[in-house]
């Protein structure tokens, strides 16, 4: 019940952000087509969603959250992509090993710390 | 009562939502205005450079572990020989992802940059946002989507500056929240915002070294200000400690090759170090450059023109870079209105303009910063924070002397806001809009017929193969044809036929370009006839391909 309260919290916060990439997906396809449009959806998931769960257990504010993973994302995730693509010799491959490796830590970090979060709900 | 006080905020931050939303597609639109039409890449030879790493990543589906080989174009990248791309993973890869994502070479490419070099939009307007209000940070938006310098450094190819710009904002306000919740008695330290800027300022180191330092001498500046004004360390020391940790680690475990590279250089330059390697920098870095001695702390753009290089002089002129001089009184007021009122955000926006000043003016005690102009790359984040928040504390400066209201006072402040957003508009917007519109125009940019044959030898040539270009006129267009045909090219940079390249025994292929000639002027036809003539006595096999005035032929 309390997990689902926190999924819930976090699908409430992301709401304008999703009214905003869904803005510029359609804004990028009328200007570029499926390409314009892959292109966006691609960044939103990939460099900015992982790192908004793993910041979303931690005592600071959506616009923050919002900020620190634009910036987060487009640092960490090329790199570790890179990394694991010397591993499979596959950017593909890394790519989605990336995205798989990054939501899973920002659930687990959810789940098995759940002292971060209990400091933020006493404050709240 | 608080329902509906409620209601009005809420509103209020819906409506705040829909016109950021509007400015930055706006923006994005502006930003993508070069390649909208023609889907043709472009940028300085830094960009061909770029193109060329991320390319690689999208076409072999293989992160990139070494530089292309070194040739007259890509030789450049090459990082003190040791053949690994300067710029590490995070850059090249981050634009092979988003072209292996997008399924395309060109527009996933452009498209990646326009949006990453413009997160700063969004960390800018965060910054003034929380120190300053949504009016002041909504001005500077405006401000900064008409900016010339930004969009230049943008339309030029200096992305990872540009990517680098976007994390100042957040490291100021990380760093501001971390000194703030350790110096409220009432809060509890905040070792997160420490540890963010931390990995943020590591991020930056890796996007551009230089950026980085100017960043790392606001926050200096600012824990200086802080300590004066509270007659406190402002931070604490163990957590100190384990922040300067967390950024090395960060910055080693990230790109081990480079950091070592970049540190390596920043030691040679400081004389700490020695390697003949280095020594190709000599030039640039130990020359005895006179600036003009001690008068120059009372100025600002005054660079001789052996430190301004190859940068227009317009880059140098306030009027020219800032449209007009009806900005300037409103800077100074945002400055003096700082100064005098000196409280903790003030003192943060006053050690942006003031890092900006030092690095700007080390010459004065005898230090030559290599590539000193690329820091007045951030001078307009900087100068329109400042000139904003001068608009808007008009109606304080005059409520100082004269009673007024604090209804009167929003009223004026909304007032110069919509005066400065209309003079924006009419001055700022159009040579904008022009600007991006026409940008990489002929010569400057591959034509149609130029790009396809670059693509066909992409796709049909060996990988190892040369291609000597005859008849291709400027260096952009030779070294964007060596870009997207991912060959090595053999050109001469003063002749359209190539004599003197070193590579020209690698000679596998001749593309003759008669593209460029085929329009209706005597000096056109003269360089057709000559091209004809040469591809008369030197070529005797049918072409292997010929499009669009274009040949490509076999060397026996």
């Amino acid at each position: 019940m309390k997990m689902e309260s926190k999924y819930s919290k976090l699908i409430d916060e992301l709401k304008p952000i999703a009214i905003l990439s869904v803005i510029l997906v359609v804004f990028m396809f009328i200007l570029f087509g499926i390409m314009g449009a892959r292109v966006i959806l691609g960044f939103s998931l990939l460099f900015f969603l992982p790192f908004y769960i793993i910041l979303s257990n931690f005592d600071i504010s959506v616009e923050e959250k919002a900020i620190f993973s634009l910036l987060l994302g487009i640092g960490i995730f090329p790199t570790i992509s890179h990394y694991l693509g010397m591993i499979f010799s596959s950017m593909k491959i890394a790519i989605v090993t990336s995205f798989v490796l990054l939501m899973a830590i920002g659930i687990a970090f959810n789940r098995y710390y759940p002292k971060l979060k209990k400091n933020k709900e006493d404050k709240e | 009562m608080i329902n509906k006080e409620k209601e009005i905020k809420n509103s209020g931050l819906k409506i705040e939502f829909i016109v950021l939303i509007i400015l930055y597609l706006g923006m994005l639109y502006l930003w993508t205005l070069p390649f909208q039409k023609q889907q043709i890449p472009y940028g300085e030879p830094d960009a061909a450079i770029h193109f060329t790493m991320a390319d690689k990543i999208y076409l072999k589906d293989k992160p990139l572990l070494q530089a292309p080989p070194a040739n007259t174009l890509l030789g450049f990248d090459v990082d003190y020989k040791q053949g690994f791309p300067s710029y590490p993973p995070q850059f090249y890869t981050g634009l092979g992802i988003t072209e292996i994502v997008g399924g395309g070479r060109v527009v996933p490419f452009y498209l990646y940059l326009a949006i990453a070099c413009s997160l700063v939009f969004f960390s800018f307007y965060f910054l003034l946002r929380k120190l300053f209000g949504p009016a002041t940070a909504m001005l500077a938006l405006l401000f900064f989507v008409f900016s010339m310098r930004d969009r230049l450094t943008y339309l030029w190819g200096q992305w990872a500056t540009a990517i680098a710009f976007a994390f100042i904002p957040a490291i100021l306000y990380t760093s501001y929240e971390y000194i703030n919740s350790f110096l409220e008695k009432d809060k509890k330290e905040k070792p997160l915002y420490l540890y963010l800027t931390s990995v943020l300022l590591a991020l930056q180191f890796l996007f551009h070294a230089a950026i980085f330092f100017l960043c790392i001498g606001m926050i200096v500046i600012y824990i200086i200000a802080i300590a004066i004004k509270e007659r406190k360390i402002p931070f604490n020391i163990k957590t100190l400690v384990i922040g300067i940790f967390l950024l090395f680690f960060v910055i080693f475990a990230f790109a081990p090759q480079q950091a070592t590279s970049n540190f390596q250089r920043v030691f040679y330059d400081l004389g700490l170090y020695n390697n003949p390697d280095m020594a190709f920098n000599e030039v640039t870095l130990k020359q005895n450059v006179t600036y003009g001695g001690i008068s120059r702390i009372f100025k600002w753009y005054d660079f001789p023109q052996d430190v301004t290089g190859a940068y227009p002089p317009f880059l140098f002129s306030f009027k020219s870079i800032y449209y007009s001089y009806w900005v300037l009184p409103f800077l100074i007021i945002g400055i003096i209105f700082l100064v005098l009122r000196r409280n903790r955000r003030d003192l943060l926006m006053l050690s942006t303009i003031a890092s900006l000043y030092v690095f700007l003016h080390t010459d004065v005690i005898g230090i030559h910063l290599e590539k000193v102009i690329r820091f007045f790359y951030t001078e307009s984040i900087i100068f329109y924070s400042l000139i904003a928040i001068g608009i808007t504390s008009i109606p304080n400066i005059i409520s100082s002397f004269v009673k007024v209201n604090e209804n009167s006072r929003n009223i004026m402040k909304y007032t110069l806001i919509v005066i400065a957003a209309i003079l924006i508009f009419s001055i700022n917007a159009q040579p904008t809009y022009e600007q991006l519109k026409y940008t990489y125009g002929e010569g400057m940019r591959l034509n149609s017929a130029e790009f396809l044959a670059a693509n066909w030898i992409n796709d049909n040539l060996p990988q190892d193969a040369g291609i000597m270009y005859v008849g291709t006129p400027t260096f952009p267009l030779r070294a964007w044809l060596e870009a997207v045909s991912g060959r090595l090219g053999i050109f001469d940079n003063l002749n359209i036929i190539p004599e003197k390249d070193q590579n020209i025994n690698k000679t596998d292929y001749i593309l003759i370009d008669y593209s460029f000639y085929m329009v209706n002027n005597e000096q056109a036809k003269q360089a057709m006839s000559y091209l004809q003539e040469w591809e008369k006595s030197n070529t005797k096999q049918n072409p292997v391909y010929d499009e669009n005035g274009i040949k490509i032929f076999k060397v026996d």
